[in-house]
């Protein structure tokens, strides 16, 4: 075989391909920051940041990365004095993930511009000027070169062999590859080696009877148990998703929920489909759960409580140009919807906060909703937050000091939220690639220490983010969708998840607030097309079912 | 447990196909007909036990007409195991559908309705009768002789892949290979690759299709608009078409992993210049049986000319009947036998040379077959009025459905087409002559083709096959 010229051919053009394998794309620098949401972040050094799961307490976990040369690194703050800590670095490629824990990182990167006092070890950097430069250490770079050689080395040396040992059986591949494609899903179900995005319902495996077999129970269990285990076939369907996303705009991911319209633009499809629909809006039913809101904001102010519906826009009602031609939406419906609701409102006076209203009003050129999310954007969730704040004031008379940004920029580097429907697109890589705009808003001077509860849906996460980054509610509490369970945020963080499944504890638990919000978005059609509005309503009011 | 699931491509062929393979030769039909059973117990977990006693009494019978001296015996036994078969499928399939018209008539003079009995259909009961009937009948003919040992005969009712929806084998045609058969590499290679076939049309096209075909037969008279109506029917033309043909080939496929050869079942039946060619190429196995078992026994071509009209317009409209308890499918078997009739009377053969150039003849019968599936997908007989009178008098251009046919549907319909008629053009011939020769480019075309269809099965739920109420 080394005898062959074809021997050192092949592994010429292997040493390349791994040369360009290995090529380090950026950094992930995992730090913590007291920052509710996002870490430092400066577009001016091509950084961006990936928002990933919090840890609990004070500091919370971010990732930072970093396109382009990894030996020096700024990081910039943008409010200080500021203090994080730096946790790890990983040096990134597509077969070379280098990891530096913190008890190590002092060996391989220094901090320049630092406070003296912190400069050895990085569990604690304290920015007073506001910028920082993180740069290697030769040993790192050297280390890294070394490491990189010897993969390069290896793996074009067995991917040579291996190609040249094939064509001489390469009669048993097909064999081979068909025995795998029918075994693998099965024999590899236990390492879940791909994974879906979205939440799937949790299947056990059925318990055999002869009554379960003979009503088919079992059958249909054990094929769903089945299908659920075979976590092989996910790649297959990534694959599958990107050839049809990119040749016919078309995805299987999120249950072919998602329509991807005109320049990629995803939206929802049930959305959609609710605005394409020609029944005329039920306005009796519309003034019945108006009347029946007017009822439990009522219920409040005799308490002394301030109760506020808050309106949020969705995609689908307020931009459209990404939906496709074949759908006709000349009936407008949700716009009917939307106005009748309003109607009800000013009818029944419900105190109401009409974000999406002020957010179209007031949008200038900034970007309303991201391409791949189905959620609004960061500068209208500003808005809608900002709105918000007035209304309180107004129906609650009380002294909300008004949202201001600090910052303001564009960039190509989209994540949570905006990319809510990309990641559920199931592609093999998720197309994130498009312009987001990130809002930074400055502190309040003065925090609030009233009891804020939210009933609502996903699109107050935005408004909440904002409220939170602003640090203006200490106390806030979540009740996503009325679903049993609230999300607690206490100092602008979010600190736990109470399961509540009693509907006293519910109630007694939402009526401790001062400020209680009813967050509505707008594609809510006839007030009813989501339940919780009608099982807020109905737990409020202790009313049956 | 259906041929596109998972739980059958992951489980059971793995498990299957390997015990099968590793088996010595006098135990494989034992391994199939154990396979057979867990197959149909899976979808029928009561009905498997009809089935097996029924099959074991068609058994003694045929046996008992092997042995019978007199002709007056045979014919005894003959028409017990008819009645018996004949009676099973009526009570499971039609017996509601009787009382319902019996009720409907004694309302109309005003007598007690009679009470309906709770009955559900089992799966491929009208198959597994048919196949019987041939059986008992091949054996009364002297055309076959009765299987040797009972493994083989339950193997043949019940070998699995053609179980649920055919074809309809006749014992005497694979008798032979029930006994022995050898399975090849290339057997299993080309099972494969006619398997995929199968798997992509069933699951890429008729699957596709059918979401788009059933919200459209949802519409009522004031949404549906002209250019629904002919979408639909014209998505439902392509979707039972490779629905039925899809699973076909899987059938073929996997029984010639096993080393069977078995008959085709479709070959190409919409470039069909009539509907006497149409049903030599739609659904061959059920047309070939209605000729051996209806048609001929009722006298078929010699007899005076009327009674051959007679009998072949009966033969289709019990073949109506046969696709189900309805009286959409009645309608259908009677278009066809009429169309049939015409045929017969103008003397219209599939290779009698006409003056009506091909790509009309073609096209016309196309047409002639649309509207046949118009009548067989309906629900009901307003539906089919409805239906043809938005199609034939277009009263505007709404189009409430445009919705549905996004970029993926149109290619999907297109593609359709483009495989139900461009396999009879030359330049289609040649190039699978080219690829047929080229034994890794084959192979790795049917691979991915496999791959992708495996991330559409995985992706979605369940998509019942059509042919399954049969």
């Amino acid at each position: 075989m080394f005898k062959k010229p074809s021997f050192y051919i092949i592994f010429f053009f292997s040493l390349i391909l791994f040369f360009n394998l290995t090529k380090i794309n950026r950094v992930n620098l995992y730090i913590e920051s007291p920052v509710v949401n996002h870490a430092i972040v400066d577009a001016d050094y091509n950084i961006s940041v990936q928002e990933i799961k919090p840890t609990e307490g004070r500091f919370r976990k971010v990732g930072v990365i970093v396109n382009g040369n990894f030996s020096n690194i700024k990081i910039k703050a943008q409010k200080y004095p500021y203090t994080m800590k730096l946790k790890n670095i990983i040096i990134v490629s597509t077969l070379f993930p280098f990891n530096i824990s913190d008890k190590n990182l002092d060996k391989y990167f220094y901090f320049r511009n630092l406070d003296v006092e912190h400069q050895k070890g990085f569990n604690n950097i304290n920015f007073k000027d506001g910028s920082s430069y993180l740069e290697s250490r030769s040993i790192l770079l050297n280390k890294i070169f070394l490491l990189r050689s010897l993969i390069v080395v290896t793996f074009a040396f067995v991917l040579t062999t291996l190609l040249i040992l094939l064509t001489k059986a390469a009669r048993f591949l097909p064999a081979t590859l068909l025995i795998t494609a029918i075994l693998a899903p099965i024999l590899l179900s236990p390492f879940k080696l791909f994974k879906l995005t979205g939440v799937q319902e949790k299947h056990e495996c059925p318990v055999f009877s002869i009554h379960s077999f003979k009503k088919k129970t079992f059958q249909n269990d054990f094929e769903t148990y089945l299908n659920r285990k075979l976590s092989f076939n996910n790649l297959h369907i990534k694959t599958l998703n990107t050839l049809l996303y990119y040749t016919l705009d078309k995805s299987f991911g999120y249950n072919q929920n998602i329509l991807i319209g005109k320049n990629k633009i995803l939206y929802e499809e049930s959305f959609i489909n609710l605005l394409c629909l020609k029944n005329e809006v039920n306005i009796k039913i519309i003034n019945q759960v108006s009347q029946n809101i007017k009822k439990v904001q009522d219920y409040y102010e005799k308490q002394g409580k301030t109760f506020v519906v808050f309106i949020t826009p969705g995609k689908a009602a307020n931009y459209q140009v990404g939906i496709p031609n074949r759908f006709d939406i000349t009936s407008q419906s949700l716009e009917k919807n939307y106005k009748a609701v309003i109607n009800a409102f000013e009818e029944n006076h419900i105190n109401y906060i009409d974000a999406r209203k002020y957010v179209k009003n007031n949008l200038d050129n900034h970007i309303f909703y991201p391409r791949s999310g189905t959620h609004w954007a960061d500068y209208p969730k500003y808005l809608g937050a900002k709105h918000l704040l007035q209304g309180l004031n107004k129906y609650g008379h009380y002294n909300f000091e008004d949202l201001t940004i600090n910052t303001i920029y564009k960039n190509n580097i989209p994540y949570g939220e905006d990319v809510d429907l990309a990641m559920l697109l199931d592609l093999l890589i998720a197309p994130v690639d498009y312009q987001v705009e990130h809002v930074c808003l400055n502190d309040v001077k003065t925090p609030s220490y009233k009891n804020v509860k939210v009933i609502g849906g996903s699109f107050w996460w935005g408004a909440g983010e904002m409220l939170n980054q602003a640090k203006v509610f200490k106390n806030l509490d979540v009740y996503f969708y009325l679903i049993n369970y609230k999300k607690v945020f206490r100092n602008f963080l979010e600190i736990q998840k109470d399961n509540i499944s009693d509907k006293n504890s519910l109630r007694n638990d939402i009526n401790q607030g001062d400020i209680i919000i009813l967050e509505i978005n707008d594609c809510i059609v006839n007030l009813v097309a989501q339940a919780y509005i009608k099982e807020f309503i109905n737990l409020i009011l202790n009313e049956n079912d | 447990m259906i041929f596109s699931s998972p739980i059958f491509l992951f489980l059971f062929v793995p498990i299957f196909y390997s015990i099968y393979f590793l088996m010595p030769a006098k135990y494989k039909n034992t391994v199939i007909l154990i396979a057979s059973i867990i197959f149909y117990a899976w979808g029928e977990p009561t009905f498997v036990f009809v089935a097996l006693i029924s099959a074991y009494l068609d058994f003694i019978l045929s046996k008992s007409i092997y042995k019978s001296n007199t002709q007056k015996e045979k014919k005894s036994w003959l028409t017990l195991s008819v009645i018996l078969n004949v009676g099973l499928l009526f009570y499971f399939k039609y017996f509601n559908f009787f009382i319902e018209n019996i009720n409907h008539f004694l309302s109309l003079i005003h007598f007690k309705p009679l009470g309906m009995l709770e009955i559900a259909l089992p799966l491929a009961v009208s198959f597994i009768v048919f196949e019987k009937i041939t059986y008992v009948t091949d054996v009364y003919r002297g055309v076959g002789k009765p299987a040797n040992s009972l493994i083989d005969y339950f193997t043949y009712v019940l070998l699995f892949p053609k179980l649920i929806a055919g074809p309809i084998i006749k014992y005497h045609d694979i008798d032979k290979q029930i006994k022995e058969r050898i399975s090849t590499k290339d057997d299993i290679y080309e099972g494969f690759f006619r398997f995929t076939k199968g798997f992509f049309k069933k699951v890429f096209i008729a699957d596709t299709l059918a979401p788009v075909i059933d919200t459209i037969f949802t519409y009522n008279s004031l949404s549906l608009g002209s250019i629904d109506a002919w979408l639909g029917v014209i998505c439902f033309t392509i979707q039972i078409y490779f629905d039925f043909s899809g699973y076909s080939d899987m059938a073929i496929g996997l029984l010639r992993v096993m080393g069977f050869r078995i008959m085709e079942n479709f070959n190409l039946p919409y470039i069909s210049k009539s509907f006497t060619e149409f049903w030599r190429r739609w659904h061959i196995s059920l047309s070939t049986f209605i000729r051996d078992y209806l048609y001929i026994p009722l006298g078929g071509n010699r007899c005076s000319k009327f009674r051959q009209y007679f009998n072949l317009f009966t033969c289709f409209l019990i073949s109506g009947i046969w696709h189900g308890a309805s009286w959409n499918f009645i309608i259908w078997g009677i278009y066809h036998g009429a169309f049939l009739t015409v045929d017969k009377a103008l003397g219209i053969k599939p290779q009698s040379p006409r003056k009506m150039p091909a790509f009309l003849q073609v096209s016309i019968t196309f047409l002639l077959v649309v509207i046949s599936w118009t009548i067989f997908r309906s629900q009901n007989i307003q539906q089919i009025a409805l239906m043809l009178n938005k199609m034939f008098l277009p009263q505007n251009l709404i189009f409430t459905s445009q919705y549905l046919f996004s970029k993926y549907v149109v290619f999907i319909l297109i593609l359709g087409f483009v495989i139900s008629f461009l396999p009879a053009m030359q330049i289609y011939k040649n190039i699978r002559n080219k690829i047929d020769s080229r034994f890794y480019l084959k192979f790795t075309l049917f691979f991915i083709l496999f791959i992708l269809t495996i991330g559409k099965i995985s992706a979605v739920s369940n998509i019942t096959f059509i042919y399954f109420r049969f």
